[in-house]
Parts: C-alpha cells; structure tokens; sequence
C-alpha cells in the first residue's frame, strides 16, 4: 500500500510539474536595444562614446564551425567569412545601399570598353607579420583564389601590377559583376609571405591578414581567439582588446550562455534563438537585406523525362499547392520575406510584375489533372537531415492535392554530392541558393550548363542563358536592372523551375551593452569589428 | 460435462487475476496500460483534431480551449498528435517485442535443446550481440535498414532477440533431462514434438514476464531512435520525435518537450509496473518483492 501510494505521489508530483510549465507565461514585450544604429561610419558622437569605453573583449558565439580561416578561395560558408573578418579584410565592402565600395582598397574604376578593373590600394598597409600589402600582395592573393577552384573570378583573364599600389585586371569578356566578385568575395587579402614561408595547412589554420585584430589561437570546435593589432590602419581603432569566436553546437546552450553572460553576440540564425530572445525583450542588431541573403524554396526535377515534375503543367501545379506566403509570414520573425522569385524583395533585380503561382489548391488539382495525374502520384522529397521541418510543411500542402511526397533526409556530404556538379536528384529537393540582387551570376551557378550548384537535376533553357549572358555583359546598369527583371520573371512565369519561399535575412543579437557590430546589417558575410565596443 | 470441464480453468484465471491484482499498484500499472492501449486503439474517434492537418497560423501556439496542449511547430494540435503517438508506440513495442520473443525463442529452444556445438555456436553469437551496447547495435541496423516504422519494428526487435535466447536457453537446459521428457524420448516423440509440446509450454512463464517488460524498453528505445532522427517518417506521429521538437523550447515552451516525455514515462512505468506483478504471480519465489 505504501508502495503504491508513493508511485501515485510520484506521478502526481510530475503532473503538476507539467501544468506548472504549461500555464506559465512565457511571453513578453520586446523592447529595441540601441545596439547598432544606421550608420555606416560611427558619428563623432559615437566615435567619443566608443573611445570612453575603450577596451574589453567581444565574445561572439556561432553553433556553426569553421574549416579554414587564412586560405585564398578556402573560405566557403557566410559564417566562415563572418569569423575571420577580424583579421583578414576585404578589398570592399556593401554600404547602406547595398552598393559596393571600396575598404582595404582605397579605390576602383571599371571600363567595360576596355575590359579592365583597376584597383587602387591604400599607402603602408602591413600584414600582421610585418610584410607590406601592396599590388604583388593582393595579385598573388587573386591568383590562388582561382587556382584553388573557385569560379567567381574566372572573367579575370591576366592580373597586371602596375605600380605597387595599383593592379589592372585584365578580363577575358565583360562581366559587370566581377567588381563585387573580386574586391568582396575572393578579396579578403592574407599574407603571401607566411603562406609561401609555412604552407598552405599552416595558412588555413593561422589567419595573417592585415585587419584590426591579430590572429591568436584557434582550438577547433572550441573557439578562435584575437587579439587587437596596434598598428592598424586607421587610427585610434579597434576600440575593443580582443574578440573571441566560440562555437556552442547546441542552441539552447548558446541561449542559456547568452542570458548567463557568458556571450555577448550570437552570430547565427535559428528560430529557437529568435523565440528566447523575444522573450528576453532583445530585438535583432541585423536588419533584412535585399542583397547577401539565403533564398528558400523547393527545386522539382525539372529536366527527367520519366519524372512528373518534366511536365511544366505538374511544376506550376505544385507552386499553387503550396502556400509561401504563409510559410514566410510564419518564420517572419526569423528574417523571412516572402518572395514569389528567386531575388530578394527590395533588391534592384526584384520584378513586381512576375506573377508567381499564388496559393490556389483547385487550380493545382486542375492543372495536375490536365497533366494527367487527376489522382496524384508518389514522390521522394530530399532534404538535408538537419533542417527537415520545412520539407514536412512542403509534404503537407502537397498532400492536399494528392501528391505523396516521402522525405529523405540527407546528411550534408551526400546532400553535396546531389547538388554538386555532377550530382541530380529524382524528386523534390529542398533548395537553398544566394539571394543576391545582382542574380545573374547567381542564376549562372545553377540555370546553365557551367553551372556548378543544383545543375544536374534542372532544366538549361537556351532563352535563360541567353538572358544570363547578356545580363552579365550589359554595359550600363540600367540594361543590366531590365535584363535582369526580365530573367528573374522568365525563370519563373515562363518555366517555374524552382518554387521560392523566402529570402531570409540572418539574424543576430547582442547584448545591450555592445555597440557598432553592424552583424547582418550590411551584408551577411560582413560586419565591422574595428568599429565594435562595450559599453562599461 | 462441458461445464464442469471449464470451472477449473475459470476458476484458474480468476484466482490468477486475484493474484496479479492483489497489489493496488499493479492495478495502476495495468490502468495505465489499459488506458493508452484503448488511447491508441479509438484514436480516430477521441482525437480532437486531426493530428496531421497543418494551419501555419496555430505555429507553436499556446494551450487553449481549442487546442488543450497547444499546436506544434507547423500548426498540429500536440493533443491529437500525442493520442495518434501512443499508437506508433504500442504497434512499435508489441510487433518488435514479439519479433524479438518470436526469434529468441525459437533459437533458445534449439539450442537448449540440441547443446552440443549447436548451443555453442548460438550461445556465442548471442554474447557477440550483447556485448554490442543495444543503442549502437540499433543505429547499426538502423543504417541497414533505414528509417520507418517497419524498419523500427525489425530493428528493435533484433537488438533484443540475445536476452529471449539466453532466458529460454537457460530454461530449457533446466528441464530437458526431466523425467517427463525422458518419458517422452522413451515412448518414441520426436524432437520437434517435445521441444514445442513438452518443453516450450512449461518455460513459458519468465518468457511472458520479459515479454511484458520488455515493451516498456522497447518503447523507450524507440523513443530515444526518434528522438535521434533514426524513428517514423514524417509526417507520422511519435512521442520520441516530439520530444525531439520540443526540446530546443523547453525554456520558452516546455509543453511541447514534456507532454510526450510524460506520456513516454507513464507508459514505460505502467508496463514494468505490470511486468513486476507478473513475475510476482508466476514466480512464486519472487512474491511480495516489489
């Protein structure tokens, strides 16, 4: 009797327990930190308060890791550039516009005539190990970044020094993209003389660049270590002793190590992270972007015969089946906007008059009817194993128009191998691409024949490429603007190869008393930690 | 004739019953069971909501009238999902458990029974089987198999098969050489008749004990293989997969962690509960124990 007695107490004990949680109330306001504010450059007023409380180390925690920190064309993921911009910096940058401008460069011209860039670098820049960061720098930097695969400069035909401060890309064909794509994305400029000195495994691992902090230590999967270099550029910053990248893999360790103080920022974007940190009344430093974001969506196999998804009538069906705008406006607060193609809403590329498939179940059936799948059919959903939820939304719009789809989780290196360049897939993939407002290079990676990313498994359409090209040849930006609306319809309205969702904006936090991080707010893969400080 | 022929066995039950049910606490163990099995069993009729219709609009959505535990990530009623859950979970423990009964009978019978090289060479694979941590032989099967619940049910049961071997290899060795077997071998039985006439139904009662409490780990490791992703597919409902969502809200929203864990835990106690209650009626050694 005693016995059972106990059992019942116990029982009781956790049932309360669990209504105690269940009725608790875990919402709140949230009230807007003044984190960071707008302005690209810090005020004098700013730069005054941030010299007051000069000092203090930045702890930055992302639940991503890194694989290379120092390496030209090593660098691969947003986070990875997000780590290293300490230490290694970029020939440009994004301003408030999402216009490119120069940083590590002092300046830049193009000639679409002449196809040349010219880029002109600043006077006595020194890496962290003393060398100079001058043209035969910045051209051996380029050229490594094309050596070791990388596509986004291939235009750059001959790289010629013409003085130690000024370098003459030559290119092979007009591009009008390849400023953002040498100055931003292959320009993060490290040191020649440590890599040639120690190797390229020592290269990845120890990062010399010539940025506002000095490389220190990296315990891989634990944390990057740095600390700040005296004799940076400019004078009087970096405002903070040193920044330290910690790699937590396990959300609600991040939240609990953020409301315990043990971080300051959290560099990642989960919606778990968003939710805690509403109800903490934090709001996002990050703001969402038109440009440097991730887009979302579903990608059918479009270019199998033997496959449904072949039949445009089947791919439009499935585009009104789904609801992305309920998708989107449900992951809102995780930076999500809905977009009805594959560009950023806001972006210069963004085309208002593409129709888009809007959520309509009876046309969905009636056009798979017309297809004739009047019943429906069986079909394999792929997605990575880590970020399934999104495809189990996906397989319950579709089942409403009888569409079976069984998901498959992938794990990342077969998911790579499906997406690679030799890679396809035989259903419904769970797609994530670059949400740039310059597209067309984007649309390139994946819509021709020398595409390097989801490219096995969708159609090429000649009239597509041909959009491409000449978008990515235009001479003035008001043909490239129209070109690239015109393809950002066509890839959509014409042969639905894709079915977007949103473009999500990172999101970031940082506690109250950090200031000028600019983390998300220019763009993804950049921030300002020589602008950053704590507030005492 | 007929009636005086089933008043023992009558009689037999009832004081079996009497018996199991003499401790109060096994009757919350069996309530609990009885429970979630008619749970499972009238799921489309006492489910709320449909435990797989989406409504984005109810993402995570607090307790409510409409909704008494809330809605989960894509707008599911948890209610509903956890009473369409108990169902994955009871098929999941009864099909594996009596694969696991079913095959580790069957080998522990044969090897109990024939000794010789044939129990050794099956008393050894079985110690190769355990010596493997039954999560990691799990995950194993699991890469062969596959994920769904068919696979669940195979590879939960072959991680279990070892300990009914063992148990029914052990029990077959104590009695093989008894009179009434010999008695059998004399008068010219085959081996097939006295192993499965003679022998099978007097080793039976421990048999039916691991079997009972068996169901409760089973569920509880199907739990833990949903909970690593390895469980049902999408869009099924399983209580270790809801865990598994709710986990990472456990500080904004515990409810969607902790309702399926408190039903996983009721579950498991109701079955060891009675499991115990068994072994207390049919091993008289064992009585008042618990």
């Amino acid at each position: 009797m005693r016995t059972f007695r106990k059992g019942i107490s116990l029982v009781v004990i956790a049932f309360l327990l669990f209504l105690t949680f269940a009725c608790s109330d875990s919402g709140s306001s949230a009230k807007t930190p003044d984190t960071t504010d707008a302005a690209a450059l810090p005020s004098s007023t700013t730069t005054a308060t941030a010299e007051a409380n000069r000092g203090g180390v930045l702890r930055v925690a992302f639940n991503a890791t890194a694989n290379c920190l120092g390496y030209p064309g090593g660098l691969a993921t947003f986070h990875e550039y997000q780590m290293v911009e300490p230490v290694v910096e970029s020939l440009g940058r994004y301003d408030e516009s999402g216009a490119l401008i120069p940083y590590l460069a002092e300046s830049f011209e193009t000639d679409a005539d002449a196809l040349t860039l010219t880029i002109h670098l600043r006077k006595d820049v020194t890496f962290h190990d003393g060398t100079a960061c001058d043209a035969e720098a910045v051209k051996w930097n380029l050229e490594e970044f094309k050596a070791s695969g990388r596509s986004e400069i291939n235009a750059v035909a001959d790289i010629l020094v013409k003085d130690p401060l000024t370098l003459v890309l030559q290119l092979s064909k007009w591009n009008n993209s390849i400023a953002d794509a040498v100055l931003f994305t292959a320009g993060r400029i490290v040191s020649p003389t440590y890599f040639k000195a120690n190797g390229k495994d020592a290269a990845i691992a120890n990062p010399v660049g010539t940025g506002p902090f000095k490389f220190v230590e990296w315990e891989r999967d634990v944390k990057i270590v740095y600390e700040k270099f005296d004799d940076f550029r400019i004078e009087g910053q970096p405002y903070l002793d040193g920044i330290e990248v910690i790699f937590m893999p396990d959300i609600t360790t991040i939240i609990s190590a953020m409301r315990a103080g043990e971080i300051d920022v959290i560099g990642t974007v989960n919606g778990t992270v968003v939710s805690a940190m509403e109800v903490d009344g934090l709001a996002p430093i990050s703001r969402p972007l038109t440009s440097g974001t991730v887009m979302f969506g579903v990608m059918p196999t479009s270019n199998d015969p033997s496959l449904p998804f072949y039949d445009l009538k089947v791919r439009q069906a499935i585009s009104h089946a789904i609801d992305a705008k309920a998708i989107a406006e449900m992951y809102k607060s995780q930076g999500w906007a809905y977009s009805n193609q594959w560009t950023p809403p806001g972006s210069w590329s963004y085309n208002d008059e593409t129709v888009g498939y809007p959520y309509d179940v009876q046309k969905a059936k009636k056009l798979l009817a017309e297809a004739g799948y009047p019943d429906g059919f069986s079909c394999k959903g792929y997605v990575n194993s880590g970020d399934v939820k999104l495809m189990e939304i996906t397989q319950a719009y579709l089942a409403e128009v009888g569409i079976d789809m069984e998901i498959i989780p992938l794990e990342s290196a077969k998911e790579n191998e499906m997406t690679g360049i030799n890679g396809t897939w035989d259903g419904i993939l769970r797609w994530a691409g670059r949400g740039e407002a310059d597209i067309a290079p984007v649309y390139a990676r994946t819509l021709t024949d020398a595409g390097v990313r989801c490219v096995g498994g969708v159609l090429h359409p000649k009239d597509v490429k041909e959009l491409i090209d000449a978008a990515i040849g235009a001479k003035t930006f008001e043909e490239k603007v129209k070109i690239s609306k015109e393809l950002s319809k066509k890839v959509i309205d014409d042969y639905c190869l894709l079915v977007p969702y949103a473009s999500v904006s990172s999101q970031f936090y940082a506690a109250e008393k950090v200031h000028e991080t600019h983390l998300g707010y220019y763009h993804i893969s950049s921030w300002t930690p020589e602008l950053a400080w704590i507030e005492k | 004739m007929k009636s005086s022929g089933t008043k023992p066995s009558t009689s037999k039950i009832r004081k079996f019953f009497k018996r199991l049910f003499a401790r109060k606490i096994v009757i919350f163990g069996a309530v609990l069971v009885v429970v979630f099995v008619l749970a499972a069993l009238l799921a489309p009729y006492i489910s709320p909501h449909d435990p797989y219709k989406q409504n984005l609009k109810l993402s995570f959505a607090k307790p409510s009238a409409q909704h008494v535990l809330g809605n989960d990530e894509l707008g599911r009623d948890i209610f509903s999902r956890i009473i369409y859950g108990a169902r994955t979970s009871l098929a999941i423990g009864f099909v594996a458990v009596m694969i696991a009964a079913g095959c580790g009978i069957l080998l522990g019978l044969v090897a109990g029974y024939l000794g010789g090289m044939v129990n050794s060479v099956i008393s050894r694979v079985m110690d190769a089987l355990m010596s493997i941590p039954a999560i990691m032989l799990s995950l194993g099967l699991g890469i062969i198999f596959g994920a769904g619940m068919t696979s669940l049910m195979i590879i939960l049961g072959l991680a279990t098969v070892p300990t009914y071997t063992r148990l029914m290899s052990a029990q077959v060795l104590a009695i093989r050489n008894s009179d009434f077997i010999n008695a059998e071998r004399v008068l010219g039985a085959s081996n097939i008749r006295i192993m499965f006439s003679h022998i099978l139904p007097n080793c039976l009662s421990p048999i039916i004990v691991l079997f009972t409490m068996n169901i409760g780990g089973t569920i509880l490791a199907e739990a833990s293989l949903s909970f690593l992703g390895l469980g049902v597919k999408a869009p099924m409902a399983s209580w270790g997969a809801m865990v598994n969502e709710g986990y990472s809200r456990l500080i904004t929203n515990p409810v969607f962690a902790l309702a399926p864990g408190i039903c996983i835990m009721l579950l498991v106690l109701g079955f060891n509960i009675l499991g115990d209650g068994l072994r207390d009626v049919l091993d008289p050694r064992l009585r008042g124990s618990i």
